[in-house]
């Protein structure tokens, strides 16, 4: 994932799991892009609920075959799905 | 036992005036295994698929075979003494459910144990009923409670003699016995009859209409009474296929409900929520009836959001580890005008009607029925009803005084007159519990843990909603800055299963509490709100 707005979106996504994390994890940053999120604390519904929020969010709806448990394997993951989604979309 | 105390035991087992348990007809759970085993044999009875995508199932005559060589291996190479009772830390796989047959074949009652709880609360538990073994499958930890034993693959064990058949349990011996969530583990485990299982198993097959062949999707844990009950017990009665899964997952569930077909999927609400998140086809399969769901409450907003994603109905019961499983449960044969009024448009969607072989009633404090509106108490009595509290015949006098069960469960009836049936709403509980998950945890017992901490002042737990959870645990925490979180968390679990433990852990001066020392509940649940987002 390159460019301007795949880095956007990567950002974007980091601010939502930010705001749903059990506890403190600090630094945060694109530091944590590829930190697994099960280690973060997520288990399946903490993971539901950030599939809610990153599709309000970033105004996008992830079709059936990108709802995996890969998708929401990372921070960076998410954002690459999210990012091909648009782009099938746009 | 004195008279009046022995007259409310009497009264509370009957079913519209029948004695309990009746004389003739279905005995225990094991003559259906019998009567499929016979019958349908090569049917498929389990599908248990696994978390990496691979499945298993188990028909009628492989439960049936693989419990007696389970029940022969527990009295000889065990030596189990005859009708001891044994601990069981089952999770959702065929060895499980296999060494829970195997234990009822050989006619031991079984304590069903939730694995993932702390050391100290088994070891309670075993100690209140003297068990000193606890069966276990391959997919535990065999180490973590004194006493395990892990069950062989009953593929490996020998057939027992053709002439020793274990002798059928009696309907009125105890089978089960499950843990609440009451004041202490200890003093309050249910203690269920073979004619208790029967009687829901029985309720749960009319009640669903579930018929041989049909697949009934599970993903609750079975060492709950849902998941022993409905998902396992019902659909043996039944003759049908339980599909259960290792527990939910929201990215594979939509695949089990399109590969699977099953006729009805038992969920908890938040499942329904997770599952409406996550759906992204147009239509459940053909066969799909409704999903039924208990354990915490429906919002109306739940049940809109699946019917409008997924087009199903939800049917929401209500029911204790006392009452066995279920005593009420929303009818499916009713039209959408009164499905949409009883639930989908209701303030509180209702938990429906009282189910076959059990009567369900508002008291109020004087003990007579109250008028539908009225609030009072839901109080059940019929079948399904427990035998007692397993050494605790104080607290059992206590919940079937007047011959009734007391669900310290408040609600309303709902005469509804167009359909003529009589509904039951639940409005809150008497008791300080927290429904996380589908796992209940009681307040109290989790404040005392907290006091108990070194350096605690006070402490107070509250409920508090949760957009996906239904509901999570607070705490107002009274203690000086060397207490730390770390450490009250480490301390809570040891106490308490991971499901449970608390979201939010927030430092307060002072507990808010009334002159005479009560904590005040309304005031700690506005303190502990969940902050605007």
């Amino acid at each position: 994932m390159t460019g301007p707005r795949a880095d956007a979106e990567l950002s974007a996504v980091l601010d939502v799991i930010r705001g749903l994390l059990p506890g403190p994890v600090s630094p945060w940053g694109p530091e944590r892009a590829d930190d697994p999120l099960a280690d973060l604390g997520f288990d399946s519904l903490r993971t539901v609920r950030l599939l809610v929020e990153v599709e309000t969010a970033l105004d996008v709806e992830l079709p059936q075959d990108r709802v995996t448990a890969d998708t929401f394997r990372t921070a960076r993951t998410l954002a690459e799905a999210v990012h091909e989604t648009r782009r099938a979309h746009g | 036992m004195d008279d009046r105390t022995t007259a409310d035991r009497d009264l509370v087992h009957r079913y519209r005036g029948a004695p309990f348990p009746a004389a003739g007809g279905v005995r225990s759970v094991l003559d259906h295994l019998d009567r499929h085993a016979r019958e349908r044999g090569g049917e498929p009875y389990l599908t248990t698929p696994a978390a990496d995508g691979t499945e298993r199932t188990l028909t009628y005559a492989e439960l049936d075979l693989h419990s007696r060589r389970t029940a022969h291996w527990l009295d000889t190479a065990l030596g189990l003494p005859a009708g001891e009772t044994v601990g069981l830390t089952p999770v959702n796989d065929i060895p499980s459910v296999v060494a829970l047959f195997g234990a009822l074949r050989s006619g031991r009652p079984v304590l069903v144990l939730n694995p993932a709880d702390p050391v100290a609360r088994v070891a309670e538990q075993t100690a209140a009923l003297g068990v000193g073994t606890i069966l276990t499958g391959p997919a535990t930890d065999g180490d973590r409670f004194p006493g395990t034993v892990r069950v062989p693959g009953a593929e490996r064990l020998p057939d027992p003699p053709a002439d020793r058949s274990p002798a059928a349990p009696e309907p009125d011996a105890d089978m089960l016995y499950f843990g609440t969530s009451g004041s202490t583990a200890a003093s309050k485990l249910v203690a269920q009859t073979h004619a208790n299982a029967v009687a829901n198993a029985d309720a749960m097959v009319r009640h669903h209409g579930l018929r041989p062949g049909d697949a009934f999707l599970g993903c609750l844990p079975v060492h709950h009474v849902n998941g022993v009950h409905l998902t396992l017990m019902a659909t043996l009665a039944a003759g049908a296929r339980a599909v259960l899964a290792p527990g939910f997952d929201p990215f594979r569930y939509p695949e089990l409900l399109t590969l699977h077909r099953p006729r009805v999927a038992s969920v908890v609400p938040s499942v329904l929520d997770a599952l409406t998140a996550v759906w992204r086809r147009r239509e459940l399969p053909a066969e799909f009836s409704h999903f039924v769901t208990a354990a915490a409450p429906l919002t109306a907003e739940t049940a809109r959001a699946v019917h409008a994603r997924t087009g199903a109905r939800v049917l929401q019961g209500y029911g204790l580890t006392e009452t066995t499983n279920f005593s009420t449960t929303m009818p499916r044969d009713i039209g959408d005008d009164a499905y949409r009024r009883l639930l989908l448009d209701a303030d509180i969607p209702t938990v429906g009607i009282a189910v076959p072989g059990n009567e369900v009633a508002v008291l109020g404090p004087d003990g007579r029925r109250a008028r539908p509106g009225e609030p009072g108490e839901i109080c059940m009595r019929g079948h399904n009803v427990m035998s007692r509290y397993a050494g605790n015949a104080e607290a059992t006098a206590e919940a079937f005084a007047g011959g009734w069960f007391h669900s310290q469960d408040l609600g309303h009836e709902v005469l509804d007159e167009e359909t003529g049936r009589t509904y039951f709403v639940i409005t809150g509980r008497s008791k300080n519990i927290a429904k996380v998950r589908g796992e209940a945890v009681s307040l109290e017992e989790m404040e005392r843990a907290l006091r108990r901490l070194p350096g605690v002042l006070d402490a107070a737990c509250a409920a508090v909603p949760d957009p996906l959870l239904g509901e999570v645990v607070a705490v107002a925490l009274h203690a000086p800055a060397t207490v730390g979180d770390d450490a009250v968390r480490t301390h809570l679990r040891a106490h308490f299963a991971e499901a449970v433990q608390p979201d939010r852990i927030l430092r307060v001066p002072e507990v808010p509490r009334t002159a005479t020392g009560k904590i005040l509940r309304p005031a700690l649940r506005d303190l502990l709100a969940p902050p605007p987002r």
